[in-house]
Order: C-alpha cells, then sequence, then structure tokens
C-alpha cells in the first residue's frame, strides 16, 4: 500500500498498486462466483434527480465473512489512510458491503451522471472504487468526474483505486467491448456539516 | 419581507419565492447599477479567460446602506440552515457580488463549483438572487446538476435559490437582454 497520489485541488484521488495482481486475480474470481450465484442487473432510477435507464450493471454484495476479510480490511485500510491525509471528513465506518460491479460490452453496461450522497443516501461520504480488470480487455468504461468545464477520466490501471467525495458528479461510461469489473466502497458518516 | 414565501426543496436545492418585494428588489438593483460593475476575474482561476466565463460583477460590501440587506440575508440563511443543510457556518464573511449578464457580450459562466480555492475562506452555501423579470432577458438559465437530468433554477424575479456549494451548475449563454442577479456565499470551515 503506497503510491498515494493527489492534488489539493483535485476532484479524485488514487492510490496505485492497492492489491498485486495475484490478488487482483483472486478478488475477481471470488467476484465471478458470487455474480454467477445471485446478480443483480440493475437498470434502476433510484435517486430524485434521475430520468429513464441511468444504469445497466450486473452486481453483487460481497459478505464480509472469514474468506472476504482480507479484501474488507486492504479496501477499509485505504479508504481510513486517505480519507487521513486528504478529506478529513467525519466517518463512522462502512455500514454497506463492498459492492463487486461487472459492466459487459454486451448489454452496454453503464452508468449515467450521478452524486452517491443525496436526500435517500445522506451516510455516504467518501466513494471508491477499485480497478480490477486490465485495460486491454475492455474499450469505453471510463469512469469520469466533472466537477468544472472539463469532464475528467480516471486511470483504468488494474490495482488502482480511486477515491472521491461522494457528492462529486461522476459516470461510467457504455463500455463497447470486453468487460470491466470494480469493486465499489463506500465510507459512512454523518451528513455532510 | 412579503407574507408566506413559499420554499421547495429540490434535492440539494432550495427555492424561495417572493422573498424581497419589488420595491426592495428595485433598492438592491439601484444599490448594484451604482457600483458600476466591470468585467469580473475568476476568483480562483485568474489566467482563465472569457470562455469559462463573461460577467461583469460589483462587490456589494457591507455597510450602512446595505447594512438592511445582510441582515435580512442572514436571517434567512440561517433559517434555511436550520431547517435543510444543517452546516457549520461562519456567516457571511465575502461581499456579495452583484452580477450583470449582458447579451451583447454574450454573457455567461460555463459548468463549476463554487467550493473556493486557496485565497478565499471554504464556501459552504451558494445563493443566488434574481433581480431581473425574466420577460427582459432571454437565454441566462442557472442550470445544476445533481444527477443526469439538469434541474434549470427558477427565473422568477424575487427569487432566491440556495445550494451547497460542492453542487456543479452553470449560467447558459444570454442571448438578449440583460440579466441581473445576487450572488451570496456562506463561509464555514472545509466540509467534513
Amino acid at each position: 500500500m503506497s503510491d498515494l497520489d493527489f492534488h489539493p485541488t483535485s476532484t479524485f484521488v488514487l492510490w496505485a498498486n492497492v492489491f498485486s495482481p495475484a490478488e487482483l486475480d483472486l478478488i475477481e474470481a471470488y467476484g465471478d462466483r458470487l455474480t454467477a450465484e445471485n446478480a443483480t442487473l440493475l437498470s434502476d432510477a433510484p435517486e430524485g434527480l434521475v430520468h429513464g435507464r441511468i444504469r445497466v450493471t450486473q452486481t453483487a454484495w460481497l459478505p464480509p465473512n472469514a474468506e472476504s476479510k482480507w479484501i474488507y480490511d486492504r479496501i477499509q485500510g485505504v479508504a481510513r489512510a486517505l480519507n487521513d491525509r486528504v478529506y478529513q471528513f467525519a466517518l463512522s465506518g462502512f455500514s454497506e458491503n463492498l459492492q463487486y460491479t461487472v459492466y459487459h460490452g454486451a448489454e452496454g453496461g453503464h452508468y449515467d451522471w450521478h452524486v452517491d450522497h443525496g436526500p435517500l443516501r445522506t451516510r455516504r461520504k467518501l466513494s471508491l472504487s477499485l480497478q480490477l480488470s486490465d485495460p486491454s480487455r475492455y474499450e469505453g468504461c471510463d469512469l469520469q468526474f466533472q466537477a468544472g468545464n472539463k469532464i475528467e477520466t480516471a486511470p483504468r490501471d488494474r490495482g488502482t483505486v480511486i477515491a472521491f467525495p461522494s457528492y462529486v458528479l461522476h459516470r461510467v461510461t457504455p463500455c463497447t467491448k470486453g468487460t470491466r469489473k470494480a469493486i465499489v466502497a463506500w465510507t459512512t458518516g454523518p451528513q455532510f456539516q | 419581507m412579503s407574507k408566506s414565501p413559499a420554499l421547495k426543496v429540490f434535492g440539494p436545492l432550495l427555492t424561495w419565492q417572493n422573498v424581497f418585494t419589488p420595491k426592495e428588489l428595485d433598492a438592491i438593483e439601484a444599490l448594484g447599477d451604482a457600483l458600476m460593475p466591470m468585467r469580473a476575474a475568476l476568483a480562483s482561476r485568474k489566467d482563465s479567460a472569457d470562455h469559462i466565463r463573461v460577467t461583469r460583477v460589483a462587490w456589494m460590501e457591507r455597510n450602512p446602506d446595505t447594512a438592511w440587506l445582510y441582515a435580512r440575508l442572514e436571517e434567512l440563511v440561517m433559517r434555511m440552515n436550520q431547517d435543510h443543510f444543517h452546516f457549520e457556518l461562519f456567516g457571511l464573511a465575502e461581499a456579495f457580488q452583484y452580477t450583470v449578464y449582458d447579451g451583447q457580450e454574450g454573457g455567461h459562466y460555463d459548468w463549476h463549483v463554487d467550493l473556493g480555492g486557496a485565497d478565499v475562506e471554504p464556501r459552504k452555501i451558494s445563493l443566488s438572487l434574481q433581480l431581473t423579470d425574466p420577460a427582459r432577458y432571454e437565454g441566462c438559465d442557472l442550470v445544476l446538476r445533481a444527477g443526469n437530468v439538469p434541474h434549470v433554477a427558477e427565473r422568477a424575479r424575487g427569487t432566491l435559490i440556495a445550494f451547497p456549494s460542492y453542487v456543479l451548475h452553470r449560467v447558459t449563454p444570454i442571448e438578449s437582454g440583460i440579466r441581473k442577479s445576487l450572488v451570496i456565499w456562506v463561509s464555514g470551515p472545509e466540509f467534513r
């Protein structure tokens, strides 16, 4: 766990090489087993400020247990360290499980512009996304942010964690080929003050 | 204050109508016009040229002429913060910004957030008071985005729009006429 990269005015921060390639293979195999068992195709519009089919993703929740503990520990460690060094948000912990998300080119996987923090999700403070797929395995499917007049694109490097305040507008562009997998995590805390 | 201002909540945005009487709005406009707004410089990006922002602004400082306006807005901000935002605030630390978008010069302000840079206190709540009758200009909409559908702010004169300063927003190009508004930022410690 090193490779923290941020600038005080960044829209998002990066932490490269959070897991080794061998560990990423294990996470992917574990996630694929879970999605094969109980994948949910999310294509919902849960918030007040959305319209239409904003999301097409296969997702599965990682149950916190002995088998997944090392994944939880690593990602939560990264989240805490990032928060200490960059954000200093008031956090109470992690009330939601890790989410394994799969975007398939074949079904036009995407997630339109949204924020993770809102009237129905007031407890999300810091959002994190772990890139699980090698960038050569898919096309499109970029995680993008907008906090100004230009759209910013997150790096695709396998093993990199991208973190951002949950109020930042972001999207995943349509996957045009192949498959992109990611782990998504949210830290929880009292409403932004 | 006119009786029973209507407060509407839409996601992170508050819209408050008829907060000031037409006569009070005239007085605010006269105060701003007397300051002879000059072409604005961006608060945090002085090197950025007109492609991001074209506006004339004047800073409306706290003084005996504006004391009533500061008092009124302080009261409104306190109420909306108690009822809705619950943010930690210092108060109205920055002067109000009187902004003029002119159809003759393609006034606009591209997508941005207000959080602030190195040289200003953190901004927590942003407010915009519509000063011009919507019949007097075209375009120049205040548009906010917190989801995949942009929200176009109410244009009626006297409407006060409030939102957390992290919300992405812009003012679309003005096509004709002149639009005036008063912009207010409420300062506080960094969001946490």
